[in-house]
């Protein structure tokens, strides 16, 4: 997975925060998708927020563990998880 | 002639005119939606020309295409000026029915539709389904408000939402909460506008009478046929997510998603919403009543 082709599609959605968690409506040819809205978690809310160009894993996962009590190794699992499931998604498009 | 009418959904007035020599024909559904008083202030006006315009005016690209179960129910082309709707007739495919030009602001319609005849008499029906719905969909667009595919209950106290798709229990919902003394504000579609920080949900003109309706919005369900009543709370993004795949929208233009995103968000804040396992019995309602006295 690329971090700085996810920083570049943040664009082609709208994003939404309701409290705590994210909702992300994709858009496909500036149509937006509803059949695949992305609702994100607090935590999926803050690396979301914290994906731009330049940012890495081992960034993106250090920035988790200061702010969130969870060990580093679970943390990159866990991000890594995270982006392929938002890349798949923007390759696909 | 000149022609007036005026429509009323929602609290949204639209004046409805005509300088043509046939007089306008209006779906039975509307005839509880319409006066000839005239008001102050319109939110929308709809001009009605009797025969379709020039092929060449409504040419352009095609930015939204409107497609149920491969029927094509109308399309909005982006011309030289403005956006034109081109809409077919529901009975018989790639008949247009009407055409219809939008202003920028979303408020000014000029609609042209065939002269149509019965017996010896003539007339136009710019309102024709699925027409009128749009008009009132653009509506919203301009104020604090929403269309959506759900039925909505009234029972002296809370005004229930019950949304989902077709077959899923809507309808039936409405019924079962009809026989124990409530009242149906629709069970199929309708419009939620927030009002000096309210809620209220109104009906809209369907294919049959009903009179004009509003009552006060609170509680969001989205059932689904269970073989126990049960019932999920769900959590402001989640519920968010529910409503909008069941709200009316023409995605071709980023600022709608925005505005029926923002509209969302507000009245999520204001009520509460679930995921509702349904047994279509009575038993439901106390069920639902229970549920919301426990919070």
């Amino acid at each position: 997975m690329n971090i700085n082709e996810i920083a570049a599609a943040k664009s082609n959605f709208v994003a939404r925060a309701v409290d705590e968690e994210l909702v992300l409506v994709p858009l496909r040819n500036n149509v937006a998708d509803m059949t695949e809205i992305f609702n994100l978690n607090e935590v999926g809310h803050f690396i979301w927020n914290e994906i731009q160009e330049g940012a890495t894993i081992e960034s993106l996962t250090e920035k988790i563990v200061s702010e969130y009590e969870v060990e580093s190794d679970v943390a990159r699992e866990d991000l890594e998880a995270f982006l392929q499931d938002l890349s798949n998604f923007i390759l696909n498009d | 002639m000149k022609q007036n009418f005026v429509l009323t959904v929602a609290d949204y007035f639209v004046k409805i005119s005509s300088d043509e020599n046939h007089p306008i024909f209006f779906e039975e559904g509307y005839s509880n939606f319409l006066q000839l008083e005239e008001v102050e202030k319109y939110d929308a006006t709809v001009v009605c020309h009797a025969g379709l315009p020039e092929e060449s005016s409504f040419a352009g690209e095609v930015i939204f295409d409107a497609v149920l179960d491969k029927q094509r129910l109308w399309q909005v082309v982006r011309t030289k000026t403005e956006r034109a709707f081109i809409v077919f007739n529901p009975n018989k495919i790639e008949e247009i029915q009407q055409v219809a030009f939008l202003n920028d602001e979303s408020t000014e319609w000029h609609v042209y539709s065939n002269v149509l005849k019965q017996n010896y008499d003539s007339f136009i029906s710019p309102l024709s389904y699925p027409f009128g719905a749009l008009i009132l969909y653009y509506l919203t667009l301009n104020s604090n408000a929403f269309m959506i595919h759900a039925s909505g209950v009234w029972d002296g106290e809370t005004g229930r939402i019950f949304s989902g798709f077709s077959g899923i229990g809507k309808s039936t919902m409405a019924k079962i909460w009809e026989e124990e003394g409530a009242h149906i504000v629709n069970d199929d579609r309708l419009i939620v506008r927030e009002v000096n920080g309210e809620y209220c949900m109104y009906n809209t003109p369907m294919p049959y009478t009903d009179l004009n309706k509003q009552a006060q919005v609170s509680k969001f369900y989205f059932p689904f046929h269970a073989k126990k009543n049960s019932a999920e709370k769900l959590s402001g993004a989640q519920g968010l997510t529910q409503l909008m795949a069941f709200c009316f929208q023409h995605n071709y233009d980023k600022r709608y998603t925005e505005h029926l995103i923002t509209q969302l968000e507000g009245i999520i804040q204001h009520t509460s919403s679930y995921k509702l396992g349904v047994v279509p019995t009575p038993s439901i309602i106390d069920f639902i009543r229970s549920l919301e006295f426990k919070g």
